[in-house]
């Protein structure tokens, strides 16, 4: 009998897919529902920010750092002004660190809600979204008090904030913690330790510790595989190390180490810390200056820098190489989601075209950031 | 390890082909020694930089480009970053992403945006522009198309301004 | 909708038509009266039209209680502004938004069959209607195979989505429609074995003959016959959510997978089609689920049950749509609180789970019957 000629399906997922989460465009080549080899492309939303950024003064750069990672702007904000600073060589208020250190945990909290939430969407459980929704809105609330804006806030400028937190907001911070708390113990009910979200996400997408270390991975992704690194804790900045909060890493609790499973987990763990330092912070902020008065002149740094700060997503690094004039000679963003994305290809073939999907939405990209 | 002594082991083992090292903490190699170097500290158990956590680069001016890698340990904790020149009619570097698998995406946008030649790339395509955008935008001398796909700009880049603005035509 | 009555030739007990012709008096007035073959037309003419109104009216009512019922579960209020009194119109509104729009068809798609197609997945869930009895008297069509041609009915609906993926020529409707296809055939089987266990028992294919079986009473009901009832009451109520696409087996329209699934190309009157469709089919489902498990119109009391007055009449009938909507409540509760499961799992869930239980309850519901006659509850009673 004659060999038939079996080919493979090419399918193209995205740019426009609901589960792309942005503009993110993966070919699969597929043998029915199996994911025989993918290729990702990326580009769909490239602004070329850093060309940007060299026509653009220290100040004026700001704005578009929110733009990169929309989920998690604050924390933007914060790696961008964190190497400023050290190029500079700044001191940041006290006042001002602690009142980073708690929009940025709250941030965290947030992004991590809106990443739950999304996951659980991929995955096909539609309520969860609603209620992570439901309390990311405390939090927008809170930013929105803080500096008017309730998704780019360019609040965390050079030097410190760009306003001072209402005295008052530091007892609902606090009210939102012991909130919060709660919260996540319901979603961990209605969600994390659902049966079929577990058969869903167990022993899919397992990204072994070494890989996820070659392939740069960083953050949850990163914690997820079980590497115990975070910048917040390795190279402190600001005042990290002045709090105690544990990293998650994944355990393999109901797959192997490093499944999507593990990578969802600890993001869940980390609103918990997050809230821990927020609980600390709220605690013990001091009074005084919020803004630093050298970094109200004119910027004219002089040198070279590459800061990595722990974003929402991961590493977030800023590289500037400043001349003298008041824009910068160059900077680039080392953005955790490009690299965390970059694994998606080796780690997709074998699965089913409904594990891509929670593969992607497990390495909770923000194609803002990817693409820059 | 601090960046310094860093630096000290890297000259001790390489010798001449560390051009030159830096206050910051910067090492900057002949291209020619990229791969042997980067492969060491990869290895060496005292450095052990295990990911490559950024490849960057920047024009010079001149006619230099300069390739910016950065590297850190997730079991030491700490930085190197490794600069190598080459020239603009020359861009040609060899490639790390047979050692680090995340150096693929990262030398396709520093070949993307400004140009460098990355040999035995396995796939050394435009990543964040079009397939078919010419030139490399974050050089200096790179000027803005004046019309992409049949789609005018008309925004035009005056002397003293900061950015690009549109300009009322007639 | 007499139609498939006239071909099987089987005498369709139009018994509740002839009921309100009887009560109004329009057989006086009917031209007709005397020629039966177009009386028999006209009835089921009659009868074809009220049961689409129902299921039409049923579907737009299940669309605005399946938002209010996520809503309240999900922290919102849902549709409030259309109708007086919580946005209780908003399905009409959104009907009529679809009946404007254009009628798009891709220029790629098999015209033909992409316009049969959600005609005939319509079709196949309002021909299933046909044999669900209301009441004593009032059973659109009480036919001697009633279970089966629920059975075959309902598998109708697998052809028109299969041919709206298919001739949509997009490969994102062909995925859903293939996962469909599987699951729905493989769904098929403990369905069957269910609906065989009540075949068995009564000792009648006939729906009515179902619902006449467990009016004596609530412990006639078939739930409380034998222990194995409540699994393949549990077994039937899983295959139906397959059957119908709801979740957790939403796969074939899983939007965070397949963009839409089958109706990705869809769009206007075409997709209210589909819409409702699914919903109709979660009706009628958790119809047939209360009538072979929960005694379809029996209130449970069997002094009700058997009285032939208006009051009973209508005790029965809300008795039945109380049962089912009931269960429509429960799969609208599963939706909005499970993932979606992966077409591994469906499968497996099905050919190794579901599959070989049903099959011991069948045995063993069977024998059980054997020993005790139904009689169970009277025997250890006394």
């Amino acid at each position: 009998m004659e060999q038939k000629k079996v080919e493979e399906m090419l399918i193209n997922m995205g740019p426009q897919h609901p589960s792309t989460h942005g503009v993110f465009r993966v070919l699969i080549e597929s043998d029915g529902e199996t994911v025989a080899r993918t290729e990702s492309h990326i580009g769909y939303l490239h602004r070329c920010f850093e060309k940007i950024a060299e026509n653009m003064t220290y100040l004026q750069i700001h704005p578009y750092t929110d733009r990169l990672d929309y989920l998690a702007a604050m924390l933007m904000n914060f790696g961008y002004a964190v190497a400023i600073e050290k190029l500079l060589d700044i001191q940041v208020p006290e006042r001002a660190s602690y009142i980073r250190v708690i929009v940025a945990e709250l941030q965290r909290v947030a992004s991590h809600l809106v990443a739950v939430g999304t996951y659980g969407l991929d995955v096909g459980a539609i309520t969860p979204f609603l209620y992570t929704f439901r309390d990311r809105e405390k939090v927008l609330k809170f930013f929105e008090r803080v500096c008017g804006q309730r998704l780019n806030y360019n609040y965390i400028r050079i030097g410190g904030v760009a306003y001072d937190m209402p005295q008052e907001m530091a007892a609902d911070i606090s009210d939102f913690v012991v909130y919060m708390r709660p919260k996540i113990k319901e979603l961990n009910d209605l969600l994390t330790y659902n049966g079929i979200f577990i058969r869903r996400t167990a022993n899919i997408g397992v990204i072994p510790p070494e890989m996820a270390v070659q392939y740069g991975c960083s953050g949850p992704v990163l914690r997820g595989s079980g590497v115990k690194r975070d910048l917040r804790r390795d190279t402190p900045y600001s005042i990290y190390n002045r709090f105690d909060f544990d990293i998650p890493v994944g355990k393999g609790e109901v797959g192997h180490v490093g499944d999507c499973w593990d990578r969802y987990i600890v993001r869940m763990r980390e609103m918990e810390e997050s809230l821990k330092i927020v609980e600390q912070a709220v605690k013990s902020l001091p009074a005084g200056d919020y803004i630093d008065a050298k970094a109200k002149k004119p910027l004219r740094p002089k040198g070279e820098v590459y800061h990595a700060v722990e974003s929402a997503r991961g590493e977030l690094g800023f590289h500037v190489i400043a001349n003298g004039k008041n824009v910068p000679y160059r900077l680039k963003v080392r953005s955790p989601s490009f690299s965390n994305i970059c694994i998606l290809d080796a780690i997709s073939p074998g699965h089913l075209l409904a594990d891509l999907v929670a593969i992607i939405g497990s390495l909770d990209i923000v194609m803002g950031e990817v693409d820059r | 390890m601090e960046a310094n002594k860093i630096q000290e082991m890297l000259q001790s083992q390489f010798g001449a082909a560390i051009q030159e090292v830096t206050q910051e903490g910067w090492v900057k190699l002949d291209r020619g020694h990229l791969l042997e170097i980067a492969q060491f500290v990869k290895k060496q158990n005292d450095l052990s930089m295990d990911m490559l956590h950024c490849i960057t680069g920047v024009d010079l001016g001149g006619g230099t480009l300069e390739c910016i890698y950065i590297f850190t340990s997730t079991t030491h904790k700490h930085w190197l970053t490794v600069k190598v020149d080459v020239k603009v009619e020359d861009p040609k570097l060899p490639t790390l992403s047979h050692i680090w698998p995340t150096a693929n995406w990262h030398e396709r946008e520093a070949f993307d945006l400004l140009g460098f030649m990355f040999t035995d790339h396995p796939n050394l395509k435009r990543i964040l522009c079009h397939e078919d955008w010419v030139g490399y935008p974050l050089r200096k001398d790179y000027e803005f198309p004046k019309e992409f796909e049949g789609i005018k700009r008309d925004l035009v880049l005056e002397e003293d301004d900061v950015m690009p603005r549109t300009v009322k035509k007639g | 909708m007499g139609f498939p009555c006239l071909l099987l030739e089987i005498d369709p007990s139009l018994g509740f038509i002839k009921r309100i012709i009887a009560w109004t008096a329009i057989e006086e007035i009917l031209p007709f009266k005397q020629n039966g073959w177009l009386l028999y037309l006209f009835l089921a003419l009659v009868a074809a039209v009220l049961l689409l109104v129902i299921m039409c009216v049923f579907g737009l009512f299940a669309v605005w209680l399946e938002r209010k019922v996520s809503a309240y579960m999900q922290c919102r209020l849902g549709p409030m502004e259309v109708g007086r009194y919580q946005g209780c119109l908003q399905t009409i509104a959104d009907a009529l938004k679809l009946a404007a729009k254009e009628d798009f068809i891709p220029k790629a798609a098999d015209m033909p069959i992409f316009i049969l197609a959600p005609i005939l997945a319509f079709s196949g869930i309002l021909l299933a209607f046909l044999v669900i009895p209301f009441d004593r008297y009032w059973v659109p069509a009480d036919l001697n195979v009633g279970l089966f041609y629920f059975a075959s009915m309902f598998g109708i609906e697998a052809f028109g989505i299969f041919m709206a993926g298919w001739a949509s020529n997009n490969k994102w409707a062909l995925f859903g429609a293939m996962r469909l296809v599987a699951q729905l055939i493989s769904y098929e089987i403990p369905l069957g074995l269910c609906l065989l266990t009540i075949v068995a028992i009564t000792g009648s294919l006939s729906v009515q003959d179902v619902c006449l079986a467990q009016s004596h009473g609530v412990l006639s009901w078939y739930i409380f016959r034998n222990p194995f009832m409540w699994i393949l009451f549990l077994i039937f109520f899983t295959a139906t959510l397959a059957e119908c696409k709801r979740a957790p087996f939403d796969l074939p329209e899983a939007e965070s997978e397949l963009v839409a699934g089958f109706h990705t190309e869809y769009s206007g009157m075409r997709f209210a089609m589909f819409f409702l469709a699914e919903y109709a089919a979660m009706y009628v489902v958790s119809c047939m689920c209360a009538i072979l498990f929960f005694g379809g119109w029996s209130t449970g009391i069997s002094l009700i049950d058997r009285a032939d007055t208006p009051l009973a009449i209508i005790l029965r009938i809300l008795a039945l749509n109380l049962k089912a909507l009931s269960l429509v409540f429960v799969q609208m509760w599963l939706r909005w609180t499970l993932p979606r499961i992966r077409l591994d799992q469906v499968m497996y869930c099905c050919l190794k789970v579901l599959l070989p239980i049903s099959m011991f309850c069948f045995l063993a519901a069977t024998v059980w019957e054997f020993l005790f006659r139904g009689h169970f509850f009277r025997t250890i009673l006394g």
